[in-house]
């Protein structure tokens, strides 16, 4: 059809209702209405909205967990309702959710990280190495022996994901992944899934935390399960009124700009992490102390 | 006033798999006290001993060394009344919604209550004002467990616990993965529930934002020790611990310290956003004249 190549993660129409069954005569309660989006290859996206707004919903469509009630989703090309692509995509796409306990399938930790790619048929010795470099990347190597029930809540979130990336997965789906990590291991994640993507992978990520939101080059904002807002954080997080009346928040150093700005004319309020703020506000003292 | 200590653990050390070659030690002597009208918070990186030590509290894990007391009473000794200590602490793990378990909101409620011997009457009563408090409508208890919001649940659970009208509230992680508004509202719910007098509440949270706004003193516990412990302001004053701890200063306390690496120096103890704010609005107007 000499049709230009489609996007890497390519979604349209997508609806989906948890509710199949309901009476045929009533329009069932749509948990993702009429989502159509595109991302490319190497792309790091945030999905932020709150709870029950379709986050999980829209993620779990892109390695086919589930598939649209109506609308279509397509992985490197393959609609995930074809049967056939199943394991392509679930090998292309690796997912890492909320509740790490649903995920763990092994009693020590190496192992569980060894699963996913010890069932791809991995030779040994890179399956040696894949372990290896997961748990480092994470930071869980030292306890690469500990059984996984005696792992803390944190430390199992790690596991989860360390497993994910045995995987070597083009894209990494991540479901809330740093809810329950302590704020060094959520920067170790974060400064991993920075690196993954300039190496080239794919992230996309669902969060609670706007600061974490911010990191990603392109935010898309859903709310009833629909798409009302996307584009990069700062563009994202300057609609502060469609943000708060959706019940989110916008980043703290944002939260604090905005605040100066009301009480100091000029001031620019669009600072999206501390560094910026910071400068902000030296730039802002340095003009105003020669300009006078 | 004097306060009372209703929660005193003494040199309390625990190993998992002790006598095997897995064994691990996660708790290493911690000395606690939580004293009557008070909020403490616990902090910590993962694995620290958090959880742990929590079980702890209501004899989930009996001591193996070092005691426990609460209310007085040895969690030590095997023949101490759990019944009677498990309805005075309210516990609340990590992720309660999934323990929800009812398939309507409001007997996931009533579940406590109706264990406790009271009429039906007493249950519906204790029902109403614990999703009351929570900031749930009694209607709400008709409502599938399975349709509510994840903040709804969480509310729900919490809800759950505030029916057996405990005296002490023990809860892990209560904020975590809740969007914005469904954050205020449970720290809203717990500010409120505790300001009846002869209240006291427990937090552990890797969110440094709540601390700050809920506890009035902090524990901070590293490879099972308690390595700080007092008042939290001067917890969070301590740039150097926390850093070494691998804890994360707040946004406010972020601007506050490189402003004064850069010769601005704003005034001590404010660690509010909007404090902040306020001070370097006034830095940046004198600056202007």
């Amino acid at each position: 059809m000499g049709e230009k190549s489609t996007p890497f993660i390519h979604i349209r129409n997508l609806r989906y209702t948890y509710n199949q069954t309901a009476g045929n005569d009533e329009a069932p309660p749509w948990a993702l209405n009429n989502v159509s989006l595109d991302i490319e290859k190497g792309e790091y996206v945030a999905v932020i909205g709150a709870n029950g707004s379709g986050k999980s919903t829209l993620l779990r469509h892109l390695n086919g967990l589930l598939v649209p009630s109506e609308g279509d989703v397509w992985v490197n090309s393959w609609n995930t309702r074809d049967a056939q692509r199943v394991r392509d995509i679930r090998s292309t796409v690796g997912m890492v959710f909320q509740s790490p306990d649903a995920q763990i399938v092994a009693t020590v930790v190496e192992e569980d990280v060894a699963f996913g790619p010890e069932n791809l048929g991995v030779p040994r010795d890179e399956l040696h190495e894949r372990v290896k470099r997961a748990l480092e990347q994470v930071g869980l190597e030292e306890l690469r022996k500990r059984p996984t029930h005696y792992l803390s809540a944190g430390q199992k979130q790690l596991l989860a994901i360390a497993s994910a990336l045995s995987m070597r997965p083009a894209c990494l789906v991540l479901d809330e992944a740093a809810a329950s990590l302590d704020p060094l291991s959520r920067s170790r994640l974060l400064q991993t899934l920075w690196s993954l993507n300039q190496s080239g992978i794919t992230v996309i990520t669902a969060t609670h935390r706007m600061d974490e939101a911010a990191l990603a080059k392109r935010i898309v904002v859903l709310s009833d399960g629909k798409i009302v807002l996307q584009g990069h954080p700062k563009h994202v997080f300057s609609q502060t009124d469609i943000i708060h009346r959706i019940k989110l928040d916008v980043p703290e150093p944002m939260k604090i700009a905005q605040h100066i700005a009301s009480r100091v004319s000029g001031f620019r309020a669009d600072t999206l992490t501390v560094d910026e703020l910071v400068n902000a506000v030296l730039t802002f003292r340095r003009i105003r102390v020669e300009g006078c | 006033m004097q306060k009372k200590p209703v929660i005193e653990v003494r040199k309390l050390t625990h190993r998992y798999l002790a006598g095997t070659p897995l064994e691990v030690q996660s708790l290493r002597g911690i000395d606690f006290t939580l004293y009557t009208d008070e909020i403490v918070g616990i902090v910590g990186p993962t694995g620290s001993g958090k959880s742990t030590f929590l079980c702890h509290l209501n004899g989930l894990i009996r001591p193996q060394e070092g005691d426990v007391l609460v209310f007085g009473v040895s969690l030590a000794d095997s023949r101490a009344d759990m019944r009677m200590i498990r309805k005075r602490i309210g516990m609340l793990f990590q992720n309660p919604e999934q323990q929800l378990f009812e398939r309507f909101a409001g007997d996931d409620v009533a579940f406590g209550p109706r264990n406790y011997d009271l009429s039906k009457e007493e249950v519906r009563e204790a029902v109403r004002r614990a999703m009351e408090m929570v900031g749930l409508p009694f209607s709400y208890k008709d409502r599938l467990t399975a349709d509510l919001s994840l903040g709804e649940k969480r509310r729900l659970a919490l809800a759950g616990v505030f029916a057996l009208d405990p005296e002490i509230l023990v809860l892990d992680e209560p904020t975590a993965s809740l969007d914005p508004e469904g954050r205020r509202q449970v720290l809203e719910v717990l500010k409120g529930w505790r300001r009846e007098p002869g209240r006291s509440l427990i937090v552990v949270s890797h969110n440094m934002e709540d601390i700050a706004e809920l506890a009035d003193r902090t524990y901070l516990l590293s490879d099972g020790e308690v390595v700080y412990s007092g008042v939290t302001g001067k917890l969070f004053a301590d740039r150097e611990l926390l850093l070494r701890q691998g804890l994360a200063l707040t946004v406010p306390l972020q601007v506050v310290h490189r402003l004064s690496q850069n010769g601005i120096s704003l005034g001590k103890g404010n660690v509010s956003a909007r404090g902040v704010a306020e001070e370097i609005g006034s830095v940046l107007h004198g600056s202007a004249q």
